[in-house]
C-alpha cells in the first residue's frame, strides 16, 4: 500500500490531465458533431461531401494512428511547432485529434437523432412561417436531443477511455504517469489496479448521472 | 385570394398533378374531394410551398409563390395549414404550441402571444388546457389546438388536409364544428375531406379531383345531386 500512498500525487496529477482532456474532448466532440451532422443534412451537396469525407476518414482509421499522424507526423512536413509553439502544438493537436475522432461518431448519433424526429414536426413548423434554422433550433433539435442522450453518454464514456491512447504521443495523463511510477517501483499489479479503479469510478458515475438526468427529462417533458 | 394556373407536379418521372387551374375568392370555402392518390394532398401542399412546383403559377394571399424574389417564409405566415396527423409540437405545452409561431416568427411579446392563445383556446372550446402536453389530449382536442396554432398567425387563408380522417368517429363533430364557425366568420378555406355532410353544408364550391386533374367542380348541391362526368358519378356512388 505504501507504493500507492507514495506515488499518489503523481497518479492524481495524471488523473487531473485525463479529466481535463476528457472534458475538452467531450465538449468539442458535441460541437463538431452538431456542425458536421447539420452539414450532412444540408441541401448543399459540397457541405454534405465534406462532412461525409470527414466522418469516413476518422471512423475508418485507428485513433492511435490518427494521433501519431497528426501529433508527430504532420510537424515533420509542416512547421507547425513553430507556428503554434514547440510545447503547445502536441497538447493542442492531441486534444483536437481526439475531439475530431469522437466527433465523427457523434455526427452519426446526432444525424440519426434528427432523422428520427417525425417529418410532420418540421412541416408544421415551416407552415407557421419558421425558417429552416428556427425549425431546427426550436422544434427538431429539442426533440432529437432527448433520444440522443443515451448514445451520447456512451460516446462520452468511450472518450474518457480513449484519452488513455494519448499516452504514446506524450500527454502525461493517467496511463502515462502510471507507466512512470511502474518503471520506478516495479509495482505493476498494484498500479494498474489503481488506474483501472480510477477509470471505473469516473465512467461509472458519468453513466449513473446521465441515467438520472434521462429519467428527469422523461417525467417533466414527454 | 388564391389563383392557380396550369400547375404541374412530378415526383421523379411520376406526374401527380397534370395541369390544375383554379381560383378561390376571398371568404370562399372550397372543398376538395377525390379518391386516394388523386393528388389532393399534393395540391394543397403546393399552395404553401411545402412541395415545390414542377411548373405553373400560384398566387396566394396577395403574394406570388412562384416569383423569383418571393420570401416563402413570409408567404407561409399568411397561409395556415392543418394536417391529418395534427403534428402538434410534442415537446411543447399547448400554450407554447400556439405561441411559438407568433413569438419566433412575428416577434410578438410572450404576454401578447399568450393572451391571443388563450382567446383562441376558448374559441376552439379548450380553455384551461394551456399547460398540458399534446400527448395528454384526445385526437379531437389535438386537432382543435392545431387549428388554434394556425389561427394564431392571423392567416388570410386556411388549408385543411383531411383534418378529421385520423379521428375516432365521436370526435369528428367537434372539429368540424370549429371549422364551420371559422367559415361563418368569413375565413377563406380550402378543405380536403371525405366528410360529404360538411362539404354540402359548409362548402361554397366542391372540386372533384382524380388522377391529377380537377375533373369537375360546382356548387355542392349541384355536384352531389347532379354530377356530369362518369368518374364523378362512380366516385360519389361509392362515398355517398
Ligand atoms: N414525396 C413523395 N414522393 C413520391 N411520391 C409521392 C410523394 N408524395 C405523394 N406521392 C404520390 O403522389 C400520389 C398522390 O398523393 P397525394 O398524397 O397527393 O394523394 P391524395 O389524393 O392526398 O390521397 P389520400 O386520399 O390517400 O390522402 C400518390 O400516388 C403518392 O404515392
Ligand atoms: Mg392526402
Amino acid at each position: 500500500m505504501n507504493v500507492v500512498w507514495d506515488n499518489l500525487p503523481v497518479i492524481l496529477g495524471g488523473l487531473a490531465l485525463t479529466i481535463q482532456y476528457s472534458i475538452i474532448a467531450i465538449i468539442l466532440m458535441v460541437v463538431i458533431g452538431l456542425v458536421a451532422a447539420l452539414m450532412r443534412l444540408s441541401k448543399l451537396a459540397p457541405l454534405r461531401w465534406i462532412a461525409s469525407a470527414y466522418v469516413e476518414m476518422f471512423r475508418s482509421t485507428p485513433l492511435l494512428v490518427q494521433l501519431f499522424f497528426i501529433v508527430l507526423g504532420l510537424p515533420a512536413i509542416l512547421p507547425l511547432n513553430q507556428w503554434v509553439g514547440q510545447l503547445t502544438y502536441p497538447i493542442v493537436a492531441a486534444a483536437l485529434t481526439l475531439s475530431l475522432n469522437e466527433g465523427a461518431y457523434v455526427t452519426e448519433i446526432i444525424r440519426a437523432g434528427i432523422l428520427g424526429v417525425d417529418k410532420g414536426q418540421k412541416e408544421a413548423a415551416l407552415s407557421v412561417g419558421m425558417t429552416d434554422f428556427q425549425t431546427m433550433r426550436y422544434i427538431v433539435l429539442p426533440q432529437a436531443f432527448k433520444r440522443m442522450i443515451p448514445p451520447l453518454v456512451n460516446q462520452a464514456a468511450q472518450t474518457i477511455k480513449d484519452t488513455s491512447l494519448l499516452a504514446p504521443v506524450g500527454v502525461a495523463e493517467l496511463v502515462y504517469k502510471g507507466e512512470i511510477v511502474i518503471a520506478a517501483t516495479f509495482a505493476s499489479f498494484t498500479i494498474w489496479t489503481l488506474i483501472a479503479a480510477l477509470y471505473f469510478i469516473i465512467i461509472f458515475s458519468v453513466s449513473k448521472c446521465s441515467a438520472y438526468l434521462e429519467r428527469r427529462l422523461q417525467v417533466d417533458k414527454r | 385570394m388564391i389563383s392557380v394556373k396550369n400547375l404541374h407536379k412530378s415526383f421523379g418521372h411520376h406526374e401527380i398533378l397534370k395541369g390544375i387551374s383554379n381560383h378561390v375568392e376571398e371568404q370562399e370555402v372550397v372543398v376538395v374531394i377525390g379518391p386516394s392518390g388523386s393528388g389532393k394532398s399534393t395540391f394543397l401542399r403546393c399552395l404553401n410551398g411545402l412541395e415545390s412546383l414542377t411548373s405553373g403559377e400560384i398566387e396566394i394571399a396577395g403574394m406570388n409563390l412562384t416569383g423569383p424574389k418571393t420570401d416563402i417564409h413570409k408567404l407561409r405566415q399568411h397561409v395556415g395549414m392543418v394536417f391529418q396527423q395534427f403534428n402538434l409540437f410534442r415537446h411543447l405545452t399547448i400554450l407554447e404550441n400556439i405561441t411559438i409561431g407568433p413569438r419566433k416568427v412575428k416577434k410578438q411579446s410572450t404576454a401578447e402571444a399568450n393572451a391571443i392563445a388563450r382567446e383562441l383556446l376558448a374559441k376552439v372550446g379548450l380553455p384551461g388546457k394551456e399547460q398540458r402536453y399534446p400527448d395528454e389530449l384526445s385526437g379531437g382536442q389535438q386537432q382543435r389546438v392545431a387549428i388554434a396554432r394556425a389561427l394564431a398567425m392571423k392567416p388570410d387563408v386556411m388549408l385543411f388536409d383531411e383534418p378529421t380522417s385520423a379521428l375516432d368517429p365521436e370526435m369528428v363533430g367537434e372539429v368540424l364544428q370549429v371549422m364551420k364557425n371559422l367559415a361563418i366568420e368569413g375565413m377563406t378555406m380550402v378543405v380536403v375531406t371525405h366528410e360529404m355532410g360538411f362539404a354540402r353544408e359548409v362548402g361554397h364550391r366542391v372540386l372533384f379531383m382524380d388522377e391529377g386533374y380537377i375533373v369537375e367542380e360546382g356548387k355542392p348541391s349541384d355536384l352531389f345531386s347532379n354530377p356530369q362526368m362518369e368518374r364523378t358519378k362512380s366516385f360519389l356512388a361509392k362515398v355517398l
